[in-house]
């Protein structure tokens, strides 16, 4: 996860001070003319939407097992073809973008809880606090999210919300430094010194104050989490540690692909597709926002 | 004027950028000739043009930009539309440039002695070691560095700034230049130093015989070091004299409203005099004088029409409608 | 030299908490893990009696502190205990690592080599060619390439080579260099999509830096500027990132390995968590962890190396 390291790096140093308060708005209007970010933005509703009306979608039940249907090539009855079961690929594939998008998305709201407050309590009260804070936020972040989320999952053993823990849990660093980053610079900023001067309370002061100026770079480094908690819970699915079966999830679906690589590839293919474009979504739309917000790139062209 | 011989002409010199918000026009117009042995002053506020112009001799404008019309003369033969591999010949052994922060303008992996080399062995076909070394050792000499061969075998980030500045100008001077382009030398450093600096380099030029343009925003230099001064506004010159009767008897409003601004050695001042106003966006081509909108004489005319360059008297001229048509100040 | 041994030193002694609570993370596995591992190693139908006796023997009746005390104390002897899962039960853990150690590191040497080998000249050729159809190009293989999860890229690789050409072996088993080419690529792909990446804009900051205007203000061959000069200033924080990659590896390589049925630890990892087999997972992560931690490490110090105003800080 280096190029995360990198990034958050580059968050950090952002420099909010300089007067420029990026409103949502502005990152809006800005995001509608960058081609990565309407790609990216394209793809994830798409996906969600697909995945939201899974429900109601006049599709096959994923779970259903027919006896004598196994490994039937793609046709107009099955989309995707059929699994070593003889269960409906196609449905498969969409309601493990289901089971995926929720993992990732309450995986990264966890992880961002965390993070901010761990790293506005970090950066805002300083001292010791942040002290033993910032100790804890290098530990983690030393260790790349996998390895740590491969370690917690591997003891808390497979299911869904023991995935969600171990991503969480490995995943909270980043945000917490960033948040760190941004109410170390906002202490020093003139309305947060007058409201404390007015002896308005601390933690008024950080939620009030402080997280609605780092919305931007949450959103950015949220989006990202995304595609990145679906690499993790994905690769935990495939090793066995991730969601269980009968679950549907696309690491799973595709480790019991592997098997019939030679003879029906379709068993595999339409999961991995399905899984890189949705990770392909987040990333370009956090790519995207990022090169919006970042004022260095500002005024060059391309 | 008419006895000695130009290093450079520039006429109608205009360099523009073309982003895509629009083209910004960076320098419009700009006509400057420096003579042989002589120091010519390029002054104005920042963002009006001065090191564009020094890059614009130099063919070296940043992307997106590039010299849209014009004509640039060394010693008789056009550099603009010069065979680039010409050019480069040009560079470093005819026209030679100081960077304003040194800290930032040297390679900052590579020894001290090993750039320097790379620039005498290119220019002066010198490639046997002991013979380079000499050379090196001799340039550094030059601008008075006590222990040559250390700092030889030094980085940049281990020398202080006046060292590094030091270094810079045996750089620019290794392979002795007709004409010496100085960019703000002395604005990166410490005050103490600034002076040793411009000695160094006022010295320098006398000795050599070279030419040098100085760009600076800094009219106490220019008093000091530079036979002629140009006053630049918005890409534009406004105003070109010897230095003794640009100060004595400047013309256009904008030189008087610098000098006012500028406090004269002895003289007690409250406070100092600013010009009013901003620059204009260069984005938008405006027709008349770019100085009108802070201009306190500005007449009808100014906004209308582009002042043309008028000789006010022998070898001062001045782009002011003030003073075309024999008009005198009191008159519009 | 001394202010880099300083740093060396500092950055050396910084580790050391770091290491002391990976271990306790990886100990607390122990007590997060659900079922009792004891029932593993005795006998079976074991009475309470027969379980309290086994108990004793591993010092699972004291307390957790002390505990941890003897798991360190064993760890600094280089003691990862015995393994309980059922085709290596009461092996040493330390002798299976070992076994497998070198196969892993095999694989993420070439793999390092082939990302490094693939995205710097990439990196190079995006930057000097900004904007370009080819620079959108390379731009658009980065973002597929960091798209794929390690193990779809495998698969990816395996139909394209072995299933469709039938060049290369689908399995990494039979040994043989023909068999590490395709998880190494795997490996290494999504690691030379990030160095092209840094490459690219690394290059693209150091050419619009003041020192290369004054080079070429020197007259000297574009050539030259470019490849001497900004390649150099360019190249050096990306190699200093090696160290980090190492970690990059280390994740991948469990993926990596399990898909190709590799035999390194990333595959021991994954059969041990199938069998339940803790102590052996709890080895070989804490390996893992230590070659992580000694990677951030070597990207300290490379760091400081080439760029000495790092040192004083």
């Amino acid at each position: 996860m280096r190029l995360r390291k990198a990034l958050n790096d580059r968050l950090l140093t952002w420099k909010m001070a300089g007067g420029v308060r990026q409103t949502t708005a502005d990152i809006l209007e800005r995001g509608g003319r960058n081609l990565m970010v309407v790609i990216g933005f394209t793809i994830i509703v798409i996906i969600i939407s697909i995945a939201l009306l899974a429900p109601v979608l006049p599709i096959a039940d994923p779970t259903s097992i027919e006896s004598g249907q196994e490994l039937l090539p793609p046709s107009s009855e099955n989309w995707f073809g059929t699994d070593e079961n003889g269960r409906d690929v196609f449905s498969r594939v969409v309601w493990s973008a289901r089971v995926s998008l929720t993992v990732a998305t309450v995986a990264v709201v966890v992880s961002m809880i965390i993070g901010i407050v761990l790293g506005l309590t970090a950066g805002y009260f300083g001292g010791k606090v942040d002290y033993i804070i910032t100790g804890t936020i290098d530990l983690f972040w030393t260790f790349p999210p996998f390895l740590l989320a491969l370690t917690f999952a591997a003891a808390l053993g497979a299911g869904l919300t023991n995935v969600i823990l171990a991503i969480s849990i490995s995943y909270w660093a980043g945000f917490a430094r960033l948040m760190r980053g941004q109410a170390l610079s906002m202490r020093e900023r003139q309305f947060v010194e007058a409201s404390r001067a007015l002896g308005a309370r601390h933690w008024r002061l950080m939620f009030m104050h402080v997280l609605p100026n780092c919305i931007a770079p949450l959103i950015v480094w949220a989006s990202i989490g995304v595609a990145d908690a679906i690499v993790i819970e994905s690769s935990l699915s495939f090793l066995g540690v991730g969601t269980k079966p009968p679950t549907p999830s696309w690491g799973w679906m595709l480790s019991s692909g592997i098997l019939y690589l030679g003879n029906a590839p379709w068993t595999s293919t339409f999961p991995g597709i399905a899984m890189v474009s949705t990770i392909l979504g987040f990333n370009l739309l956090g790519d995207g926002l990022r090169d919006v917000l970042d004022p260095r790139m500002k005024g060059l062209r391309g | 004027m008419s006895g000695k011989k130009p290093v450079l002409e520039i006429r109608g010199l205009r360099t523009q950028f073309f982003l895509r918000e629009g083209i910004v026009t960076a320098l419009d117009g700009i006509d400057l000739t420096i003579y042989e042995n002589e120091s010519v002053g390029i002054v104005g506020e920042t963002g009006c043009g001065k090191s564009m112009t020094a890059y614009s001799i130099l063919r070296l404008v940043p992307h997106p930009g590039r010299i849209t019309a014009g004509s640039i003369k060394y010693k008789g033969s056009e550099l603009t539309t010069l065979d680039p591999d010409l050019m480069r010949s040009v560079r470093g052994t005819m026209i030679s440039m100081i960077f304003q922060d040194a800290s930032t303008a040297l390679d900052p992996v590579f020894k001290i002695g090993s750039q320097l080399g790379e620039v005498i062995s290119l220019h002066q076909n010198t490639y046997e070691k002991g013979e380079l070394e000499k050379k090196i050792v001799e340039v550094l000499e030059l601008v008075r560095i006590a222990a040559p061969k250390e700092v030889m075998r030094m980085y940049p980030h281990e020398l202080s700034g006046g060292m590094k500045q030091r270094v810079m100008i045996a750089l620019a001077l290794s392979c002795s230049p007709s004409l010496l382009i100085a960019d703000e030398p002395t604005t990166a450093l410490d005050v103490t130093i600034q002076g040793q600096i411009l000695k160094l380099l006022k010295g320098l030029v006398a000795k050599t015989g070279s030419s040098m343009m100085l760009i600076t925003h800094n009219l106490g230099i220019v008093a000091e070091t530079c036979d002629r001064v140009c006053v630049m506004y918005a890409g534009r010159i406004v105003e070109d004299a010897e230095t003794f009767e640009l100060f004595e008897h400047p013309k256009h409003p904008y030189t008087a409203g610098l000098l006012t601004a500028f406090p004269k050695l002895g003289e007690k001042k409250a406070e100092l005099s600013v010009i009013r106003g901003t620059v204009p966006d260069l984005m938008n081509p405006f027709k008349g004088c770019p100085f009108v909108d802070r201009c306190d004489n500005a007449m009808g005319i100014c906004s209308k029409q582009r002042p043309s360059r008028v000789e006010v008297s022998p070898g001062h001229f001045v782009s002011c409608h003030l003073w075309s048509g024999g008009e005198s100040p009191d008159g519009g | 030299m001394a202010d880099l041994v300083s740093y060396v030193i500092r950055k050396m002694l910084l580790a050391i908490p770091i290491i002391l609570l990976a271990t306790l993370i990886v100990f607390l596995m122990l007590y997060l893990t659900p079922g009792d591992p004891i029932i593993a190693l005795a006998p079976p139908h074991a009475s309470v009696v027969e379980l309290d006796a086994i108990r004793d023997k591993y010092g699972l009746n004291e307390p957790a502190y002390v505990q941890y005390g003897l798991f360190l104390w064993r760890l600094v002897h280089g003691d990862l205990g015995i393994s309980i899962g059922a085709a290596t039960r009461n092996l040493d853990v330390s002798d299976l690592i070992v076994q497998r150690l070198p196969r892993t590191l095999e694989l993420m040497g070439i793999g390092l080599a082939m990302s490094y080998s693939i995205g710097i000249p990439l990196g190079i050729f995006s930057a000097l060619r900004h904007n370009s159809l080819g620079d959108r190009g390379v731009m658009v293989f980065t973002l597929l390439a960091y798209a794929m999860p390690s193990f779809w890229l495998g698969i990816l690789l395996m139909l394209l080579f072995a299933v469709e050409l039938g060049w290369l072996d689908i399995a990494g088993t039979t040994g043989g260099f023909g068999s590490i080419i395709l998880p190494a690529m795997t490996l290494g792909i999504g690691n030379a999509a990030l160095t092209t990446r840094m490459m690219r804009s690394s290059m693209l900051e150091v050419i619009r830096q003041d020192y290369i205007t004054q080079l070429r203000s020197r007259g000297l061959p574009e050539r030259e500027i470019i490849y001497k000069h900004a390649l150099k200033n360019a190249i050096l924080p990306v190699i200093t990132v090696i160290g980090l990659d190492i970690g990059w590896f280390i994740g991948g390589s469990v993926v990596v390995e399990t898909v190709f049925s590799w035999p390194g630890i990333g595959m021991l990892i994954t059969t041990s968590i199938s069998n339940s087999d803790f102590p052996v997972v709890q080895g070989c992560i804490l390996v893992l962890a230590f070659f992580v931690i000694a990677g951030n490490l070597v990207a300290d110090i490379l760091y400081a190396y080439v760029d000495p105003r790092v040192r004083l800080g």
